[in-house]
Parts: structure tokens; sequence; C-alpha cells
């Protein structure tokens, strides 16, 4: 088990901003944490790294007590950059985290070549730009190896190049056997990255392990669509409609199968469409009380 | 704990702050320094003073002579009195005979016996006066004279050389209250300050300065860049140390060590600093000078300067340690670095005024504010001035340690108190 959280309620005052969160994580893979600002993204992760106490509940990583500080030798945690020395140089963090992990001097060196900031690596921090500390940041959260990685909002700010490095870097993390939780704003990049996203709103957790919903779909438009919605109802297979429209979802109906059907019924196709639904389109049909307003 | 504390370093190492502080705490000792030196009298100003001093003594014990040989051809005979004034000038011309050879040859040993010579008379005559008289006001006391004349021979043991000038009219001492008039007393005051630029003596005028709330708050500011750095109570470089395999409680301890270790540390640059200005602009001093130590009802004992010293510094690191702990205790409480110094800066300027009106309570002397000031405390002058032989510097010792282990309970339990409510 990489994070077992049962029943978390965190309250500031008066304010629940965490309303019972309960999720599992079994097995190596990178979840996406996706909300809009205030639906508790970063609190959770900070109750989960033990920055933040909370109220109710019981959080385990790696099967060890969340409050017990030897996870992080197997567990890293980026956060924005304020949390960076301004007078000391990226090498100084890379060496002072080197120690405190009991790992060798040399892995510092390795690591700032490996996230490409050696060029840099001793100057001071004060003088870095947003891209250049974040790349310290992704350093300092990479340097132990971690089992589990956590990154709140890694990508905002970054320009393309940086972008699209970091996300090779987490892709090659999780390759590797790293389990990646990371909350961003980028639906785009997060579409490149997971097919697991947990939508948070108001404290809580909407959706959770949407496995299939990155995977292929398609959109039939086919002459009779309520007849067309029974035939698959009788055979057990289940179809959303909009209008007369047939949404499949290639995994569970394969396009080939679904014609077919319609065509053993003699239902009119009209037109077929390959879509995938992607986290823009699930965020919109979750928020759309936030984005009509 | 070493990587932190190597943490700690390399952010002052790193620290602009730092080097300002450090560089206006060296300009301000270089400054000093230099004043010491302009006001230190020198051994060819002594000498002068003292070949001045001889020609008057000459004669006047030449005018002496001559008087007794007239008074003798005149009378066939020389009264007692006149007798007893040629002895006695006679003996004040061979004194200061003795002082200028010692100053001279740099025989300290000779130097001193001529003091002592020059002396001697009134020791006795204020020896005579503590049989009738219990305790004297005027200047000079029998104490004053009496703990003189036993530091003079104490130099005189241990071939000390003076800080000058060295005559009875440049001694006074807490016990002495009165003068004959106001003229006497501007004289011997002045003379009484008396100023050494050798490495020894100017250190120990230094930290007269630095073991008290002066140097508490330098250090307090020194160190107040490693406390803010972290950020504690919002999002700063402690939420990185938080999520690395470390106990919280070593993040204190840390600090704790680095700003006792970091303070040895300064004590220790300024020292080798006022030594370093001493040994090159003059001489590196004497370490046994005698430093007089008030004991209770009249009376003294001596401590060379170098014991003196570090004593002062043992206290003076307890009262670091008070004032790290307070401000440790208001960094838990407020989350916020720079309201924790202003408060404990507060707390310590507030502490003193009000134990200055608690002084007569019975129990005064446990109250740990008493104790910020360590050279009055340690000759024993807090305890003469404010008449209460409690004031010792065993008892500033113990209520510093207990405040201060009181203050870190109290920490503790402000930690475990917030973690029950938060969590």
């Amino acid at each position: 088990m990489i994070i077992d959280v049962t029943g978390l309620k965190k309250r500031f005052k008066q304010q629940e901003v965490l309303k019972n969160i309960t999720f599992k994580i079994e097995e190596p893979k990178i979840v996406a944490l996706v909300g809009p600002n205030g639906s508790g993204k970063t609190t959770m992760m900070n109750c989960l790294m033990n920055l933040l106490p909370f109220q109710e509940g019981h959080i385990k990583i790696l099967g060890k007590d969340h409050k017990d500080p030897s996870i992080f030798y197997e567990v890293s945690y980026l956060q924005d950059n304020r949390v960076l020395y301004g007078d000391l140089t990226g090498e100084d963090h890379l060496k002072f985290i080197c120690h405190a992990q009991k790992l060798p001097i040399k892995k510092a060196k390795e690591v700032a070549e490996y996230i490409g900031m050696d060029s840099y690596a001793k100057k001071r921090v004060r003088s870095y730009s947003l891209g250049m500390k974040q790349h310290l940041l992704l350093a300092v959260a990479v340097l132990n190896n971690p089992k589990l990685i956590l990154l709140d909002e890694p990508i905002n700010g970054l320009d393309p190049t940086s972008s699209i490095q970091m996300r090779n870097i987490l892709m090659d993390l999780h390759a590797k056997g790293t389990t990646v939780i990371i909350s961003s704003h980028n639906l785009e990049e997060i579409d490149k990255m997971t097919n697991t996203i947990y939508f948070m709103k108001d404290g809580k957790i909407l959706e959770e392990s949407l496995e299939d919903f990155n995977v292929p779909h398609y959109t039939v438009t086919v002459s009779e669509p309520e007849k067309a919605n029974a035939v698959f109802t009788a055979a057990c297979l289940h179809v959303e409609q909009s209008g007369n429209r047939l949404i499949f979802s290639e995994n569970k109906i394969p396009l080939q199968r679904a014609i077919d059907a319609l065509n053993q019924n003699e239902i009119e196709i009209l037109h077929i469409e390959n879509k995938k639904i992607g986290a823009e389109r699930r965020y919109m049909e979750l928020f759309e009380s936030e984005l009509s307003s | 704990m070493i990587h932190l504390l190597r943490l700690e370093l390399i952010k002052m190492k790193r620290s602009r702050y730092t080097y300002v502080l450090l560089a206006i705490l060296l300009t301000a000792v270089g400054s000093y320094y230099f004043y010491v030196n302009q006001k230190d009298m020198g051994l060819d100003e002594a000498q002068a003073m003292i070949v001045e001093s001889l020609d008057s003594h000459q004669q006047a014990y030449e005018q002496a002579m001559k008087e007794i040989e007239e008074v003798e051809k005149r009378e066939g005979m020389v009264d007692y009195v006149l007798q007893n004034f040629l002895e006695v000038t006679k003996r004040q011309f061979e004194a200061h005979q003795m002082m200028f050879e010692g100053v001279t040859n740099h025989d300290w040993s000779l130097y001193w016996q001529g003091e002592i010579m020059n002396t001697l008379r009134m020791e006795e005559n204020k020896k005579e006066e503590l049989q009738t008289i219990v305790k004297s006001y005027r200047w000079p006391t029998p104490f004053t004279v009496l703990s003189t004349m036993e530091q003079v021979r104490w130099m005189e043991e241990n071939s000390i050389q003076p800080v000058f000038p060295t005559n009875y009219a440049s001694w006074h001492s807490l016990y002495d209250e009165e003068y004959d008039s106001p003229l006497i007393k501007d004289l011997v005051t002045d003379a009484a300050e008396k100023y050494s630029s050798s490495g020894f003596f100017f250190i120990y005028y230094l930290f007269g300065y630095g073991f008290g709330l002066l140097g508490l708050f330098f250090v307090l500011f020194l160190f107040t860049d490693i406390l803010t750095k972290e950020g504690f109570g919002k999002n700063g470089p402690i939420q990185m140390l938080r999520t690395q395999p470390i106990r919280k409680s070593m993040f204190w301890i840390s600090k704790w060590l680095t700003v006792m270790g970091g303070s040895l540390l300064l004590v220790f640059l300024i020292t080798m600093t006022g030594l370093g200005l001493g040994g090159f602009f003059n001489r590196l001093g004497d370490w046994n000078y005698p430093v007089l130590i008030y004991g209770p009802d009249r009376t003294y004992t001596f401590l060379t300067m170098t014991e003196f010293l570090f004593r002062g510094l043992g206290l003076f690191l307890l009262i670091l340690a008070l004032g790290f702990s307070l401000l440790f205790l208001f960094s838990v409480l407020t989350n916020r670095a720079v309201l924790a110094i202003g408060l404990t800066v507060a707390v310590i300027i507030l502490g003193q005024m009000l134990t200055e009106q608690a002084s007569l309570l019975t129990w005064s002397h446990w109250l740990p504010f008493h104790y910020f000031e360590v050279y009055p405390i340690l000759n024993g002058e807090y305890a003469v001035i404010n008449e209460n032989e409690l004031f010792t510097y065993r008892q500033a010792m113990l209520s510093l340690s207990i405040c201060t282990l009181i203050v870190l309970v109290a920490t503790f339990g402000a930690v475990k108190l917030r973690k029950g409510v938060m969590s």
C-alpha cells in the first residue's frame, strides 16, 4: 500500500476544508489532483506530508504513520519555491539534502546534471528564474529516488521547454516505479501524463480512479437513438446518449462491434466521430456551474 | 544533527546581514581600542609624572633636612615631630626613587615596593581607624586603602606591570561616599578611570560592555537571520526541512546549539581581536591582574582577570540561554520570528524595570532579571549597591538556570498543547 487515507477531515477555524476524504493508492501510478483554487488540493497534500495537523482521520504512507519522519527517506514533496533559501546556492540545498538523506555527496552533482541545472548550481537561489527554481525543487525532490513523490503545481509558470522537461522526468520516475501525485491546473499536461485524475471540489474528491476516461471514445450519430440505446442495454452494455448521438468507450465496446449491432437491428448510422473525452471535458462537465458563472 | 548544524553555518556564511553586523562589531571594537589607547597613560607619561613627583619629594626631603639642621644648630636638639616629619619625607623620597627605578628598568616588583613604602603609613592609620570606627564613608575609607594595598602586594609578588596612575588618589571604592571637597571627589574619580590598551585589560573593558544587555541584544539580532530564514508559521524553508527525515525537535536543538556555539565563537573572535590589537599596539598584558571582589560585611577577595573573565563568560552564556529560551518560547507562541524577537527584547527590558522596583522583596534574589549585567554581579557591586548579600554570582547562576529550565519546559508544553489542539 502506497497511500491509505481514511476519513480525513480538516477544519480551519469553523470552515471545513477537507470533508471526509478516503482513498487508497495500492500500486505505482501517476495521480493528478485537479480542481479549482480552494478545492483543498494543497491542504490535502500538506496533511499527507504532516505539514498540517487535521481533526479527524488516518493517513498511512508506505505502511507507516504519516507523522513518522523516516517516511521521508522514500517520500518527497515538491512545494512552491518559497521553501528555498534565497541566500544559499542550489548546490548548498542539494548537499544538505544529501546529508539529511544519508546519501553520498556525489549524488548532488549527478542529480544536478540529470535535471540540467549544473550550470547554475553554484549561484545563489535569489538570482534564479522561476524555471530554475522549479528545477532545483525537482532536483531536491528526486535526490532520494523516492517511492512516492508529491508535486504541488510544479508546472505553473514554466515555459514549454521546462514543462516538457518536467513531464519527461516525472514519466521517467514513474517508469522506474515511483508513484507521482501531482496537482496542476494545466489539464493538457495532465492528459499527457496520466489517466488517473482525482477531481476535487469543496474539500471532497468528486471522482477518483477514472482509469478509462482518457482512452479513445467515439460518437455515433444514428437515426433511431432510443432503439439503438435499447439494443445495447439489452446486451448489458452501457452507452452514453446525448440527443441522437451515442458515445462509446473503445475498451468496452469496440467500434466494429457497435457498427455490426446497429446494422443487425437496421438502425441507420448517420455519422461516426473519433473522440477522446480528456481531463478538460470532464472538468467542464463536473464544474459546469463554476464555468457558467 | 550534524547536517543541521552544518546548514546553520552555511546560512551564516552566505548571509550578508551576518557580515554587516560582524563588520559593525569589529569596527566598534577597533574604534574603542583606539579610544582606550589614547586614554592609556603610557610608560613615558608615567615616568615623567614620577620624575615630577620624585623632584618634589626630593625637594621636600632636602628642605626638611635643612630645617632640622637649622633647628639642631639653634636649639641643640630636634623634637619628635620634626624627626618624624623627616622620616616621612625621606621614606616618600626613597619610595619614589624605587618607583622611578622600577619604571625605568621595567622592574615592576621594585615599582610596587616603592608604592607600598609610599602608602604604608596610611595603611597603618586605616588599620587603627578600623579599631574605632566600624563603618567609614569618608574617602579613602579603610576598605579602599586596605583592599588596594592588598592588591598592590599581589601585583608586587607577581611583577605585574601597573596601570597608571597608581598613587592613592587614584583609588576609590563603593564605600567612599563622602569627600573632603567636590574638587577632591572629581580628582579622585577622574584618576580612578584607568585605561590600559594591553590585550588582557582591553578585553576586560570590552566584555564589561559585552557581557550584558548590549551583548545579549547584539547576539539576538545577529542570530535573528538564522531564525527568520526558516519562516516559522508560514510557507518558508521550514516546510522543506520538515519534509526531510529529521525530527522536529532536532530543528530547535540544532538552533540552540548554533546560537550558543555561535556566541562562544563570537566571544572567541572578540577575545582574539582584543588580544591581537593589544599585542600589536601595546602588549599582551597580565592575565593575572587582580580584580577586586566585594564580599559581605566589607570583606573582599581578588580574582585574576582571566578567572574573572571565564566566570563572566559562564554567567553571560546563562543570560544568553535564558534570552534564547524566551525567544524560542515566543517563536512557538507567535509563529513569527520578528515578533518573537520584539517580545523577547520587551520582556527583558520590562523585566529589568519591574525587578528594580521589586528588589526589596525577600525572594527578589530569585528573579533572573537582576542578573543581566555580569560584572556588577561577579564583582559583588550589585549586592553592595542594593544592600542585599544574596545577589551573588552563585545565586545568579542558579536563578538563570532555573528560569531557563522553566521557560524551556513551558516551550515544550506550548508545542505539545498546540499539537494536542490541532491534531
